[in-house]
């Protein structure tokens, strides 16, 4: 069935890819952004400060919301002034437009929303949250507003790991390693082995989002890899790919020293989601396309 | 005892500022106008800083300078506006954004936050009564955007160190409470003669909270080191047709109440349990004894002393 789609955030590193893979799907797809577009499939719009009466005035089969501050800012008053209304209030004013004339909002969540000291692992969907960052918590309280949106349509929440895939920037972790390796440098051992990520490819993720359209779910998943990565065999992987060697850093670990990772258990029943990707593999090709 | 509150011109703020100076501590109240409190201006133990958290940029340095504070309670609330056009702004910047910046700016300047929640987070339940632990299902954006503010707050006092509590509030009745509750409609019903009627399922339940019981309750949390949330009701929940049958008997009026169920209910009963284990408070006012201080208050001269 022929659907109309609208991706906000069209220009992340999300909505570009998911925008490409469902331009093949025969779908009516319509980007929406801050930024201006550049053909009639789009509509520029400030999610804060626009009317969106227009968005109001049509039908959407679907609607993914991406857009939204990733950055990741210790607590301030000015985080707390562009975090929030990015990521909570553009929220609450997209629900408000689409009430009445959208049929699915999936939502794109974070892993941060579980918190991480002291929280089981793996996260499962239905355990408290307790997010350890303000970005976690504008993902947490946006998720509650989003709740509220269950009486006017289907909602979908996929809590997505660290998504990695071309855009991802690079202070994270394994895109800074491969960069040091790809230099010929040694690779800088910032973390222990109790340092456990999760992470995911943007290919993999967008197969997750296309599901939960095609299958018109609703309901919280997560969509991870489903199994723990050790930062620090990591790094001894790339040292081996690229033939550098590992440099022990001191004093202190850059990165919180806690084990977070998620179970797609949910996501693999009900979305029939399997990631393809792994991080190994995606950091053999970065090294090996250099 | 130092305390800030803000909302302190509503009802909820505004009778626990005078609760709070009628035993001599400290209120600092905050809100866009005194309202309420009006008749507290000119005791030293209160200080009125007038601020809106619906301003993009409230002016907080009166706040932080009136400082350093033993509470904070955050009882200022935006009503929803569903109306609005491009959704409720202020909803978030008050319930949300306002009290974020508020806290932010306080820093160490304050050892505990109370945050007046709502027990409408939990929209409709199958399970009754209902405890905190309980998934919520918002069914307003009020609601919604009080959930949203548990999550933010909740986290900058984690980050903090800042003891915190989560009172999720039923609807709370006594003196200056709103008159389109169902309550007050069967009062005024029955004090002029005319039997009440009762357009829901008449086993339908209702859970109130009676002024006073809500005033303990926070006196009960102040102080409360840690963190967590609580729903704060009445001793129990009433069904419509007793709280009508009460209100006839009120005014005393003989029959039953009129049955009209063109609408469906649904029963709204929340556990108190958690604030008891934690506090050891238990809420006093039965609705039976509170639904006959309300008519005494606003039916006196009609009505009777009965023996209790």
């Amino acid at each position: 069935m022929r659907s109309t789609i609208l991706v906000t955030g069209a220009y992340g590193q999300l909505g570009r890819a998911l925008i490409h893979s469902l331009g093949k799907s025969g779908h009516d797809i319509i980007g929406l952004d801050r930024l201006p577009g550049d053909n009639n499939q789009f509509i520029q719009c400030d999610l804060l400060d626009d009317d969106l009466d227009d968005l109001a005035n049509r039908k959407w089969d679907v609607v993914v919301h991406l857009a939204g501050d990733i950055s990741d800012p210790q607590l301030s008053r000015e985080a707390i002034n562009s975090v929030l209304p990015t990521n909570v209030l553009a929220t609450i004013r997209l629900l408000h437009a689409i009430r009445n004339c959208a049929t699915q909002v999936i939502f794109a969540s974070s892993i941060s929303v579980y918190g991480n000291e002291g929280v089981p692992v793996p996260y499962r969907e239905n355990q408290p949250l307790h997010p350890n960052s303000l970005y976690g918590s504008s993902k947490a309280a946006a998720e509650k507003y989003l709740s509220y949106h269950d009486l006017f349509a289907k909602t979908c929440v996929l809590r997505i790991a660290q998504v990695v895939g071309p855009g991802t920037p690079d202070y994270i972790a394994p895109i800074r390693m491969v960069q040091a390796a790809k230099n010929g440098e040694n690779i800088p051992l910032f973390c222990t082995d109790a340092t456990v990520r999760d992470y995911i490819h943007v290919d993999d993720v967008v197969k997750a989002i296309t599901s939960a359209i095609r299958l018109q779910v609703s309901g919280v998943f997560n969509v991870g890899s489903g199994k723990p990565t050790k930062l620090a065999h990591l790094a001894s992987h790339i040292t081996q790919l690229a033939g550098v060697r590992l440099e022990q850093t001191h004093p202190v670990p850059k990165v919180p020293e806690c084990a977070m990772w998620m179970s797609i258990e949910r996501a693999r029943k009900y979305l029939f989601f399997e990631p393809t990707w792994t991080i190994e593999r995606f950091v053999e090709e970065e090294i090996r396309g250099a | 005892m130092k305390i800030l509150i803000t909302g302190s011109s509503g009802q909820l703020g505004g009778s626990l500022c005078h609760c709070l100076t009628e035993r001599n501590e400290d209120v600092v109240g905050l809100s866009r106008s005194l309202g309420r409190c009006k008749d507290l201006l000119g005791i030293s133990a209160f200080r009125h800083i007038p601020i809106d958290l619906d301003d993009p940029n409230p002016k907080l340095g009166q706040v932080i300078d009136n400082g350093p504070y033993d509470a904070a309670i955050f009882l200022a609330a935006s009503v929803s506006r569903e109306s609005d056009s491009n959704g409720n702004q202020s909803g978030f910047n008050v319930n949300v954004k306002g009290h974020a910046q508020l806290l932010e700016a306080l820093g160490q300047n304050v050892k505990q936050v109370i945050y007046g929640s709502s027990v409408t987070v939990y929209g409709f339940q199958t399970q009754q009564p209902v405890g905190e632990d309980c998934q919520t299902f918002p069914r307003s954006d009020y609601a919604a955007t009080r959930l949203a503010g548990e999550c933010i707050l909740e986290f900058i006092c984690r980050k903090r160190g800042i003891n915190w509590v989560a009172l999720r509030i039923a609807q709370v009745y006594g003196p200056n409470s709103p008159d389109h509750l169902v309550l007050y409609k069967f009062l005024k019903h029955t004090f002029s003669g005319k039997t009440p009627v009762i357009s829901v399922e008449p086993q339908t339940k209702r859970h109130y909270l009676h002024l006073e019981d809500y005033l303990n309750g926070m006196l009960a949390v102040l102080g409360l080191s840690g963190h967590g949330v609580f729903n704060l009701a009445g001793p129990e929940a009433v069904s419509l047709r007793e709280l009508a049958l009460q209100a006839m008997k009120s005014a005393k009026m003989e029959g039953e109440p009129i049955v009209d169920e063109s609408q469906p209910g649904y029963s709204l009963e929340y556990s108190t349990k958690a604030l008891e284990n934690a506090t050891g408070f238990r809420p006093q006012i039965s609705i039976k004894t509170g639904l006959q201080m309300e008519a005494k208050r606003l039916y006196g001269p009609h009505i009777n002393d009965r023996a209790p």
